[in-house]
């Protein structure tokens, strides 16, 4: 049930911000769908607050690392594979995440109109996310020995990097737009037993 | 119509369902569920709609593949970038000129709806009855996501009934475009080697590439732990259609160059050169559910050779051969004799509604043209001037300046293509 609370506490939240008054039950079933909640999201890995990389300055090299590890891919402290991510640091930020309720209707099994609610994700285009200096330096597979786990390998080697960055810089904003513009929205919904599709 | 797969959701996936239900039900009316009313809550999947979604880099806004050793033998380091990603709403029929860059002749819609609530995209898990790669016929979990599916209804708004394209205002119309810049590095530079972006660069191309009005539908892709070594596995069915007028196009004429690495200036491309591909369909099936997985390895593992050490940190990316097993071979290959119902659900053609039973597919393109930067159509061979008229003449340099007949070198059709193995390693150290 703790799921609950933490329901009713955003729903509280949300209609706490029209006033403050106590609502009963019937007043709370009507509020559906009305204002959601707007984040502001600012994501920072081993970067600074302008998504220069940490790592090998401050951060030691090894721990800028993320690795995987398929299933059935040799043996811990043996010969374990990993997929290893090796010096990964940036910044992103989302200046703006509408999170709120809305509906779908779709035509169930017995062709009659269903309406369900579903949750809406909406992006703002004069918000553009901004991807700074995301950088995966080297990508290699490491294998487990006796002593050190592949994804603990000393060695910086791999087969390729990634890197997502712009080269404009945020104080100088040229047309159209900098960074990573999305536009419109995305509903999210259970697929019902009585969809057609479910 | 309900399929039963005897679904048995795994935990996770139950529980964040459950949530979803919860928050659903909370937002209507806030009220407990009792047992009854949670039953009928179970796991079929969770949709997703995109409605008028747009996703847009800025011109210098780029991802770049780092280079970050030097390739085996002589050959130089490329350093790739692609910039400006765009994947928007289709605009109007055949208006695919224009520049990336500039936005000048270049336009996008603003509608663009990703499937409907009818038909969205959509997280399963599933577990079907098909092959495993020992040859044994069995259900066995798969996590299936779907794009919206193509359907008969979807027809493409404006193009003629019956042209086998399932694409409707509803259903799709996106429009893709990126202009990428290719760097080629010497690998000789001194002191290169242990960061190659510092080799000293040779050679560069920059190009822009724009697909209008394509959509996704009926498109598959799917992650499951996989029957032939039990690892990771991935399968994905990829279907690229074209509306009939869609146009994709290549371009590589410049009137003003970009500037610095990375771009600190964005080219301008020519408003009307370029490779033009027209009505172009990929129908690809990578991969069978469940004796054809795709699998990742580490690269001296798939090999088996003996390798430097520093060998081992390559990647080996495989979709495993068909076994020589006459149950799975009997369900990959067609039959071309026999027109039976599963014999014909092999093939996944761009009018073929429901893949998901396919093993082949088929590529097409409905004309290829060229043009010159001055809009003119123009060919690889030019005429030349001695040669007497006759069955040649098709072969003319065509300076009329529109996109003619004369600018068609015709249209491509490979069908029933299928993949029996293939292999792709790096060979980055």
């Amino acid at each position: 049930m703790s799921r609950l609370y933490a329901l009713l506490f955003l729903l509280l939240a949300a209609s706490a911000r029209a006033d403050m008054l106590s609502m009963d039950n019937e007043s709370l079933a009507k509020i559906t769908g009305q204002d959601g909640i707007g984040l502001a999201l600012e994501w920072r890995l081993n970067a600074d607050a302008n998504g220069v990389s940490k790592c090998g300055v401050s951060i030691p090299l090894l721990e800028c690392r993320i690795a995987l590890s398929f299933n059935n891919r040799g043996t811990a402290g043996s010969n374990q594979e990993w997929l290893v991510l090796k010096g990964i640091s940036g910044r992103v930020v989302i200046p703006y995440l509408a999170l709120d309720a809305s509906t779908v209707t779709y035509s169930n099994d017995s062709d009659a109109p269903a309406t369900i609610a579903a949750a809406r994700f909406g992006f703002d285009p004069n918000n553009p996310i901004r991807i700074q200096n995301f950088v995966i330096a080297n990508i290699g597979m490491e294998t487990d020995n006796s002593t050190t786990p592949g994804y603990m390998a000393a060695s910086a080697g791999g087969y390729m990097g990634l890197k997502i960055d712009d080269s404009n810089s945020v104080s100088t904003v040229t047309t159209p737009f900098v960074g990573i513009q999305l536009t419109g929205s995305v509903k999210m919904f259970p697929c019902n037993a009585d969809h057609k599709l479910c | 119509m309900k399929t039963d797969h005897n679904l048995k959701p795994p935990p996770l996936v139950a529980a964040f369902i459950l949530l979803l239900s919860l928050g659903v039900q909370g937002a209507r009316a806030l009220s407990e569920m009792d047992d009854a009313g949670m039953a009928d809550i179970n796991g079929h999947g969770i949709a997703f709609l995109p409605e008028n979604l747009q996703i847009a880099f800025n011109d210098l806004a780029y991802i770049q593949a780092i280079p970050t050793s030097l390739p085996l033998s002589a050959t130089n380091v490329a350093d790739l970038y692609w910039y400006g990603v765009q994947l928007t709403g289709a605009n109007s029929a055949g208006a695919n000129t224009g520049n990336v860059t500039s936005r000048a002749g270049y336009t996008t819609a603003t509608t663009n709806p990703w499937g409907s609530a009818d038909n969205p995209w959509l997280l399963k898990v599933e577990s079907p009855t098909a092959y495993l790669y020992n040859g044994a016929l069995s259900p066995y979990p798969v996590f299936n996501y779907y794009a919206p599916r193509a359907r008969a209804a979807d027809q493409f708004v404006g193009g003629a009934a019956g042209d086998g394209k399932y694409q409707s205002i509803d259903n799709g119309g996106l429009k893709y475009s990126f202009w990428g810049d290719v760097i080629v590095r010497d690998r000789n530079t001194s002191g290169c080697a242990s960061n190659p972006t510092t080799c000293a660069e040779v050679s560069r191309m920059q190009s822009q590439s724009i697909w209008n009005d394509f959509t996704m539908n009926g498109s598959r892709f799917s992650i499951f732990q996989n029957t032939y070594d039990q690892s990771f596995g991935l399968s994905w069915i990829n279907r690229l259609n074209s509306a009939s007028t869609g146009v994709m196009r290549f371009s590589v004429a410049e009137t003003t160059q970009a500037v610095g690495t990375p771009a600190t200036a964005a080219p301008v491309f020519s408003d009307s050169e370029g490779l033009f591909i027209t009505d172009m369909d990929i129908n690809m099936i990578v991969g069978v559910q469940h004796y054809q997985p795709l699998t990742l390895d580490n690269a001296a593992n798939v090999d088996n050779v003996a390798t430097p050490s520093d060998e081992t940190r390559n990647l080996s990316i495989e979709l495993v051969r068909i076994p020589n097993t006459p149950s799975v071979y009997g369900a990959f290959y067609r039959n071309y004799a026999s027109s039976t119902a599963p014999e014909l659900a092999k093939m996944c053609t761009n009018a073929t509604l429901d893949c998901t039973a396919a093993t082949h597919g088929q590529l097409r393109m409905g004309n290829v043209t060229f043009k010159d930067p001055g809009g003119a159509t123009s060919w690889a061979y030019t005429r030349p001037p001695n040669l007497p008229s006759g069955p040649k003449d098709n072969l003319v340099y065509d300076n009329g300046g529109a996109d003619t007949a004369n600018g068609n070198i015709g249209s491509l059709m490979i069908d029933g293509l299928m993949i029996q193995h293939l292999k792709i390693t790096t060979t980055g150290i």
